[in-house]
This record gives C-alpha cells, sequence and structure tokens, in this order.
C-alpha cells in the first residue's frame, strides 16, 4: 500500500498508544515490529507511528503486568521477543476501551450542535 | 551487571525490528538491500532516545545512569591519565590532610568525656588554677545546694614491687565516693567502701586497665590479692574499664586510685594540693553553682584572711579544662588545612573549565542528539565526583597512616605529662572521620565540578559544530572565571603564608629564650628511696651524697648532684619567703618563692650562673648553721639595692622560726614553663632539709640526678644505673631524660604547629604557581593569533614578555589586596598560639605577600617568555 500525503496523517496521543497495543494484541501474540505494522494497517495509514516510540511502551506495559514477553522464532526463523495480552491487561483494555468511547462521544457532543440551539 | 542482560535483550529486539521492517521493504517494493535498511532506519525514529526512554519505563533509570556515567567518567580519566593522576593526587593529600586533622579534632575536641553525663562535671580550683588546702575542701564541701556531690583528689608518686623488680607508679589519692561521682563502674571487683577511707584501714587499691594488663597480666585472680606499694600492702578491691581514665587533664598517667585519708590534714588550709571536682545537681545551672560557690568562698575568704586572702576561686566545666587550652590552636589547623582543600578545588576547576571548553564540540553534538542540559550536566559532574571520590579513598588511606605516625610523634615528643595533647590515645581515623573524608570528598567534587559543568553546557550550538570552532563569546568569559578563581586562590594563600609565618616567629623567639642553664648534655633521672623506712634522717643523705661522688666518678662524666626538682621538667612547689628585719608584708602581699633544695654541685652541674657568693659545700650539714642561696629576683625583691649575701630569712614566721643564712646568689632561670619570665626561687642544702629527709612518704623520698658527661645518654644512663644497683638494689630509677629532650618537650605544640602551618602554606603555594602557571600558559595560548600579529607588526619581544606577565601581575595584585585584610582577621585567632610577635606582625605581613609575588613571577616567566619567543609565521599559518 502506498504511503498516504504527509497531512493525511495523525500524530498519536499519548497514552492512547497503549489501548492500541493491547487491542493488537487480543487476537494473539505479536512481536514489536508486528504491532507497529498492524496498527498502521488498520488504521488505513492514517496512523503513522514511529516504530521506536513502541518500546517504551510495550517495557511500561510489560512492567506493570498487562503483557508478557517470550522469545520466539517466528516463520522466516529469526528470534523475535513476542509479547501476549494477560488477564491483567484484558481488564485494562476493556477499561481503557470503554474510556476512550465516552471520551469520543463527549468530544463530539461539542462539535455537533445541539438540538434547538 | 543485573540490567546488562536487559540492555542486550533490548538491543536485540531493536536489532530484529529493524531486519524485519527491512527484509520486508525489500520482498514487498523492491528496494535494495542498503536503501531497505536505511528506510527502516527512518521509520524506526531516534533508535537512542527510544532506547533511553525504555531505560526510563524499567523505573531504575537513574541507578542505570549513575553507573552509566561513573563508566564513562573512568574512560575520560584513562584518556588523559597525567591530569587525572594529578587531579586525584591533589586531591587525596588535600582530603587526606583534612581527614587527619579532622580526626584529631573529633577525637579531642569533640568526643564527650567517658563518664556519666560528664557535661555535668565541673572542677574547682583558686584563681590560676592553683590546687586547694583540704581545709578548705571540706568547708566547701558542706551543704552545698548545686552540686550533688564533691570530690578532691591528690596526687601520689610510689613504688610497686612487681617480678621484675620495684617500679616507679603514679596514682592518686580519691576522697569517698568519687567513682560514684564520676558514674563509672569498675570492670572487675568493687570500689572503695566508706571504711576503708578512715586511718588503718586504707589498704585498699584500685587498678587500671593498663596496669592490670602490664603489670599482672591481666589475671583475674589480681582482684582479692595484695600488692606492696611503696613498702606497705594493700589489697587490690578492683580494675577499671580499659577506657577508663581520671583525672582526663591533670596527672593522666596516674594508673593506680588509693583511697584519701585526710584525718588530721583536714584541718590544715595552707598547704594547697588537692584538686577538687564535682557534680552539678540535675536541674542546676552552671551559672547559679557559679554564683554559690563564689559567695560561699568570700565567707571563707573573710574568716580564714590570713591564708586564704587573694586566691580566688573557679569553676569550669570538666571538658574546657581538658580542651580549653588547646582549643583555638586544633581550630585553626583545621581552617588552614580547609584553605589548602579550597585551593586544590580552584585549581580542579580552573582546570575542568579549560577542558570543558575544550569538549565544546562533544557536548554540542551531544546536545544536537537530543541530549537534555540537565543530563549532560549531570554526567559532567559525575566525572568531577568520580575524580574526587577516587581521591577521597587514597585520602583516606593517607590520612590513617598519617595519624598513626603523628600519634606515635606526639606521644613521644610530650616527655612531660602537662605538655601532652589530651586524649592523644584515642585519635583515630574512625568512623566519624572517614564519613568526613566522604563528605568533604563530594563536596569538593561538586564545588570543582558545578560551575565548570554548567557553563560548558551554556554554548551556542552552531559556533561550536563547526570546524575548530570558537565560540565568540566564551573565551573572554572563561578566562575572567579562571582569572577570578587565581585571585581566591593567591588570596588564601596569603592568608596561610601570614599564619606560617608568624609560628616561625613564634618558634625563632622561643628558640632564643636563654633558659639560664646549659640543657645540653646534661641528663636528668629521679631516683627515689621508696618503701625503704631504714633510709631516713641521716641515713637518707648519706645515700644521696654516697651516690652523687659514685656516679662523678663515672669516667666521662664532668659534674653530677641532686635536686628535688629540675626547672621546667620538674614539679613546683612553693612556700613564703620572709625576710629578716623586713616589715610584715600585708595580707594577700606574702612573697612565695619556689622552694628548691640540692646537693653541692648543683649549680656547676647545670652551668647556672652564680652571681655572688658560694655554692652549697660538704660541710653545710644539720649541725652547722642554716644557709640558703636565693636567685636574682628573690634578692633584688627582699633586698632592693643591697647584696643579699649575710641576710637572713625564712620560710614560716610561725612558732620558732629557723632563719637561714644567704650565701649565695643564683643567675634566673626558666621555672614551670620556658615562655614565662622567672619568679622567685630559693635553694636549700639536701642536708638541712629535713622535710625531705625524714618523711617516708613517696612523694618526698626520692631527687632528681642531674649529671653532665660527654657520654652517650644510653651509655651514661646504664653507668648510672650499675652505679645505683651497686649503692642500694631497692632503689627505684624513673623518668630517664635529658634536659634538651625537656626543652624540647616545652616547646613541641609550637613545632608541631609551626610545621603544620609551614606545610599548607607551602602546599597551598605550589598549587597557586600551578594554577598561575596554567592559566597564564592557557592565556597566552588563546591569545596566539594576536601575539603572532603584534610581533609582525613590530612589536619588540620584551615588550610581549612585559604584557603577558602584566596580565599576571594584576590577578596577583587583586589576590594580595585581598588576602591581606582577610589574614589580618584570621590571624587575631591566634592569640595564644603565639610567643614574643604580635597577631599584626608588620615583618611577616609584609613577607608574605613578597613570597607570593616572587613565587608567581617564576610561575608566569616560562609562559610569557615562550610568548615572547613566538615564530609570527608560523603561528599566522597554523591555528
Amino acid at each position: 500500500m502506498p504511503p498516504k500525503p504527509q497531512e493525511e496523517r495523525v500524530d498519536l496521543l499519548q497514552g492512547t498508544l497503549d489501548l492500541l497495543i493491547l487491542r493488537t494484541l487480543l487476537f494473539g501474540p505479536v512481536h514489536g515490529h508486528g504491532i507497529a505494522k498492524h496498527i498502521e494497517r488498520s488504521s488505513r495509514d492514517v496512523l503513522q507511528v514511529e516504530h521506536g516510540s513502541l518500546y517504551p511502551a510495550l517495557h511500561r506495559l510489560e512492567r506493570n503486568g498487562f503483557i508478557a514477553a517470550k522469545w520466539q522464532k517466528n516463520d522466516k526463523g529469526r528470534e523475535m521477543k513476542y509479547y501476549r495480552l494477560t488477564a491483567a491487561g484484558k481488564r485494562q483494555l476493556n477499561k481503557e476501551q470503554s474510556k476512550w468511547q465516552r471520551l469520543a462521544q463527549a468530544i463530539a457532543h461539542v462539535l455537533t450542535p445541539a438540538e434547538g440551539a | 551487571m543485573w540490567s546488562k542482560r536487559r540492555e542486550d535483550e533490548l538491543r536485540k529486539e531493536m536489532d530484529a525490528h529493524l531486519a524485519e521492517e527491512a527484509a520486508r521493504l525489500a520482498e514487498e517494493e523492491g528496494l535494495a538491500a542498503s536503501d531497505a535498511a536505511a528506510a527502516a532506519r527512518r521509520a524506526f525514529g531516534n533508535r537512542l532516545q527510544a532506547a533511553e526512554n525504555t531505560r526510563e519505563a524499567w523505573g531504575l533509570a537513574w541507578m542505570d545512569r549513575l553507573y552509566h556515567d561513573f563508566a564513562y567518567s573512568f574512560r575520560a580519566m584513562r584518556r588523559s591519565p597525567v591530569l587525572a593522576l594529578t587531579g586525584v593526587l591533589t586531591l587525596a593529600m588535600g582530603i587526606g590532610a583534612n581527614t587527619a586533622i579532622f580526626s584529631v579534632v573529633s577525637a579531642v575536641l569533640l568526643r564527650p568525656l567517658d563518664y556519666h553525663e560528664p557535661g555535668r562535671l565541673v572542677h574547682i580550683s583558686h584563681a590560676r588554677f592553683s590546687p586547694m588546702a583540704p581545709a578548705n575542701f571540706v568547708d566547701l564541701a558542706r551543704d552545698m545546694e548545686s552540686f550533688e556531690s564533691m570530690s578532691a583528689v591528690g596526687a601520689w608518686s610510689g613504688s610497686m614491687d612487681t617480678q621484675a623488680g620495684r617500679e616507679k607508679v603514679l596514682g592518686l589519692t580519691l576522697s569517698p565516693d568519687t567513682f560514684r561521682m564520676l558514674g563509672v563502674a569498675p570492670a572487675l571487683g568493687r570500689t572503695f567502701l566508706r571504711e576503708e577511707h578512715q586511718v588503718g584501714k586504707n589498704h585498699a587499691v584500685v587498678l587500671s586497665h593498663r596496669l592490670w594488663v602490664r603489670a599482672f597480666g591481666a589475671d583475674p585472680a589480681a582482684v582479692g590479692s595484695t600488692v606492696t606499694l611503696s613498702g606497705a600492702a594493700h589489697t587490690i578491691t578492683g580494675v577499671m574499664p580499659p577506657s577508663f581514665q581520671f583525672t582526663p587533664f591533670w596527672f593522666t598517667e596516674a594508673e593506680l586510685w588509693l583511697p584519701m585519708t585526710l584525718a588530721d590534714q583536714a584541718a590544715n588550709r595552707r598547704a594547697q594540693y588537692l584538686r577538687l571536682f564535682a557534680r552539678l545537681r540535675p536541674g542546676a545551672a552552671f551559672e547559679q553553682a557559679d554564683t554559690e560557690l563564689h559567695t560561699r568562698w568570700q565567707a571563707l575568704e573573710h574568716a580564714y584572711a590570713a591564708e586564704n586572702g587573694k586566691l580566688g576561686v573557679r569553676l569550669r566545666t570538666l571538658n574546657e579544662m581538658v580542651v580549653g587550652d588547646i582549643r583555638p590552636a586544633l581550630l585553626v589547623l583545621l581552617a588552614a588545612v580547609g584553605f589548602v582543600l579550597l585551593i586544590a578545588c580552584a585549581n580542579l576547576a580552573s582546570l575542568a573549565l579549560a577542558r570543558s571548553v575544550e569538549r565544546r564540540r562533544e557536548i554540542a553534538i551531544r546536545t544536537a542528539l537530543g541530549g537534555a542540559r540537565t543530563r549532560i550536566v549531570r554526567q559532567l559532574l559525575t566525572e568531577s565526583m568520580a575524580m574526587a571520590l577516587c581521591g577521597g579513598l587514597l585520602g583516606a588511606l593517607l590520612a590513617w597512616y598519617g595519624v598513626d605516625a603523628l600519634k606515635g610523634w606526639m606521644q613521644n615528643e610530650a616527655v612531660r605529662f602537662a605538655a601532652a595533647i589530651p586524649r592523644v590515645e584515642s585519635i583515630a581515623v574512625d568512623r566519624t572521620a572517614l564519613l568526613f573524608a566522604i563528605a568533604v570528598s563530594v563536596l569538593s567534587g561538586l564545588l570543582f565540578g558545578l560551575f565548570p559543568a554548567l557553563e560548558a553546557t551554556r554554548q551556542s550550538l552552531t559556533g561550536n559544530l563547526r570546524e575548530g570552532g570558537r565560540g565568540a563569546s566564551d573565551g573572554p568569559r572563561s578566562m575572567r572565571t579562571r582569572g577570578m578563581l587565581v585571585v581566591a586562590e593567591v588570596a588564601l594563600s596569603i592568608v596561610l603564608l601570614a599564619g606560617a609565618g608568624l609560628m616561625l616567629r613564634t618558634f625563632a623567639a622561643l628558640r632564643a629564650i636563654d633558659p639560664g642553664f646549659d640543657p645540653r648534655h646534661t641528663l636528668t633521672l629521679q631516683i627515689s628511696a621508696a618503701g625503704q623506712s631504714a633510709l631516713r634522717g641521716e641515713r637518707r643523705v648519706q645515700f644521696f651524697e654516697q651516690l652523687a661522688g659514685s656516679i662523678r666518678a663515672i669516667p666521662g662524666v664532668e659534674s653530677a648532684a641532686f635536686v628535688n626538682h629540675v626547672p621546667i621538667g620538674g614539679d613546683n612547689w612553693r612556700f613564703r619567703a620572709y625576710g629578716e628585719g623586713l616589715p610584715a608584708p600585708a595580707q594577700g602581699e606574702e612573697i612565695a618563692a619556689l622552694y628548691r633544695v640540692a646537693t653541692p654541685g648543683y649549680f656547676r652541674t647545670m652551668r647556672i650562673a652564680l652571681r655572688e657568693g658560694r655554692d652549697f659545700e660538704a660541710t653545710d650539714r644539720e649541725s652547722t648553721q642554716p644557709v640558703v642561696i636565693v636567685n636574682e629576683a628573690l634578692a633584688r625583691r627582699l633586698w632592693p639595692g643591697e647584696s643579699a649575701l649575710g641576710k637572713r630569712l625564712t620560710t614560716s614566721l610561725e612558732g620558732n622560726p629557723v632563719w637561714a643564712t644567704v650565701v649565695g646568689v643564683a643567675g634566673n632561670t626558666r621555672q614551670e614553663s620556658l615562655s614565662e619570665p622567672s619568679g622567685f626561687e630559693y635553694f636549700f642544702p639536701y642536708a638541712q632539709s629535713a622535710m625531705l629527709r625524714d618523711r617516708l612518704d613517696p612523694a618526698f623520698t626520692y631527687m632528681t640526678l642531674v649529671a653532665r658527661a660527654s657520654l652517650s645518654t644510653s651509655q651514661l644512663a646504664n653507668g648510672i644505673r650499675a652505679v645505683v644497683a651497686g649503692v642500694n638494689r631497692d632503689a627505684v630509677l624513673s623518668e630517664v631524660r635529658t634536659m634538651d629532650q625537656i626543652l624540647a618537650s616545652a616547646t613541641w605544640q609550637s613545632r608541631f604547629y609551626m610545621a603544620a602551618l609551614l606545610l599548607f602554606a607551602g602546599f597551598a603555594l605550589l598549587l597557586a604557581a600551578a594554577g598561575i602557571h596554567g592559566v597564564m600558559t592557557w592565556s597566552v595560548t588563546r591569545r596566539t593569533q594576536e601575539i603572532g600579529i603584534r610581533i609582525a607588526l613590530g612589536a619588540d619581544r620584551r615588550g610581549v614578555l612585559w604584557m603577558v606577565l602584566r596580565q599576571s601581575a594584576m590577578v596577583v595584585a587583586c589576590g594580595i589586596a585581598i588576602g591581606l585584610p582577610l589574614a589580618f582577621v584570621a590571624t587575631r585567632t591566634m592569640g595564644r598560639m603565639l610567643y614574643g610577635v604580635t597577631p599584626a606582625d608588620p615583618a611577616t605581613f609584609v613577607t608574605a605577600p613578597a613570597v607570593l609575588i616572587a613565587v608567581a613571577l617564576l610561575a608566569s616567566y616560562l609562559p610569557a617568555r615562550r610568548a615572547s619567543l613566538m615564530d609570527p609565521a608560523s603561528t599566522l599559518r597554523g591555528e
């Protein structure tokens, strides 16, 4: 997929990266590179993540116990560090996801004119 | 290291990510391998930053950072080893010296005395710290309100019979409940019972730990056993703990304690030989006790005007008695050594500033790569801290050895206990001193690292990144800062030079004192007949006279005689002197003279001049006319303007006064100390001195031998020992010293301060010279182009030399201008350490700057000369 032009890309808010990582891991263990690619693809290239910025987030989530890591060989035979969601991580994901939805709804209400205004 | 694995894993993870992305790009978008790799890196973003942030996420970032910084610092130090070594050695010497002096201060001044609640213990004496008479003690001890308890202590010296023979031992007699007042329990056995202070029952003795180990082999069975002291049997009732010492400032060599029995002495209001100690009642303030003491003393003065007139009374805390005299000097030394360290730090700060200017590029690159300023400052600080801690470690080691050596030297020099520094045995580089060393190291590191670090990171980026970049504004600013540092160094050096100069003059003045006798080649030692009750009266006189004769017969001995106490090194007993036919002096105005008893030949042996008349002779005996020899001072006082020969005097007007005829007038000698002028002194022949002949009290059974010989000390001592053993096997020899040693011992503290201050001043001069040299070299290097142009345009070489020297002179002049007033204020604290010179001595205050200017000139000459010899062509071509 050709990269989208610069003005269509949106900078990622801090803190939301955690949410995206957790969500990505919902369907099974992925390594760092895979997570980056998944976020980019799923967002249709709108969200461009600097790959490097993933790692602090990943390690922070690991330290807090929301994800767990294991070294494994990928299909090309390269040793990669795979992350998977823990039970606590799943609970955190749900919490963050509902928080995000409430935030998005609140912003939408502000932007959309209210009935009868 | 534990985090190394984590670091390695992270690196592996990121490498794998990059490889994966590169592979994907090559595959999906058909990029060449190198292009794919580059694209992958771009997509990754700032890898270093990511790694940094990940480390922060780990939460132990600060520890990692610290380790990382220290590792970097050591690598940097390895890169410039000479600089690092110089810095570490300088710091080691500065921190080591500070730690050593602090150890002394901590042990002598800061540590509380080893008694229960030592702050409540006080010492009571007369106005000139003289001891008290027993009757006054008894009266004062009655019904005190402010004091919970009061004790009297008397000196005791005698002999102790051990397996090795009879040896001399010093002790103290204590009034009842003294140990309880001090609040220290014995380590073994018990202290005295009340009844053991009664006449006939006072055969108990308590040993010090040191004596118990030395003479009884630390045998617990010693408690309860008997020991013969001065011929009398005593029972050892207890042993005190190792750290116990009493008294802490007087007769500190006492090794045993005996119960005091006053009996008939309790009514004696004349003989002053007791020292009083007391404990304040809980809740009673010192001032309150002082007032009460003065009030009660006034009552006693009125009641007994004849004996107590004009004596006064004084209350001091025990701690003050122990350290009061020496505190100012030790604090002066501590300040001086602190100055040396400050100068060292200034030098290092200057060097660090110069280096940081050189490292501009490196720092600029790091800033460009995203390094926060605080981060870089922290890392630069760590470098200076690393050097400081290394220096501190080495310094602590140096202090350890230095303090050991210093202690040994101090204990050797102070052959007379009165001259000793109190609590010398407890001086050590202990935990407190080590903590101090660490604190000083950290502070030094901060001091010389902080503002060069701040300065270095305050640069503009682009100017420094350019090749050979020389930022527009940093040169003159750094130069100014370095100049100010040199000014500070010069100022502090002046202070140290002034102090050292004053001590030098003090020592010279002390050495120039004529003691009134010739101390060279003269040996002194005490010979005691203690414990030999058969040697009394005429037999004792014969004993000493026979000894004198036999010792004179030793080949190589020029002369020998006995005296009760030698000048400066001996005790000082005083009695009254009344001239016959003279008007009776008013109460409190009586003349007291130092009481000396000598055998014939004393004046010749000591080479004391006999201004008039004759020495004692063998014909002066008990049965012949009582005679006396007075010193010039006493002669002039009693009979001004006339010859004292033939006049008569007595020591007491009571009862049947014995009038002695003056047969000789001797020259004045120094008596109690070298620095005090001579007082009144009179000499009586031993043969006519009933008190010393007849009494069995150990304090009266010994005489001091003085022998002048051309032999070595050990030869003479052995010869004398052999002679004495031949005459009387039970005689006890002790305190073998030469008069030279005694005199040296009297001035050893001055010598010590002088040596220390000279050392510090010398070190400071060296550092200041190095600092000046460094700054001038740096300045010349910076101005290479300018100087080259000047020379090319025709400036003569001499002019260039002066131009550079002028710059140095400005800095030195500023330093001296600040330093002299500082020195003026600082030397006022040295008042008590000085002799024969005032704190504002003009000669010293002129010489000190002169010395500094000479040194500074020397230090600046080389760089100046190099500047003047520059070849303009090469300087303008190169950079």
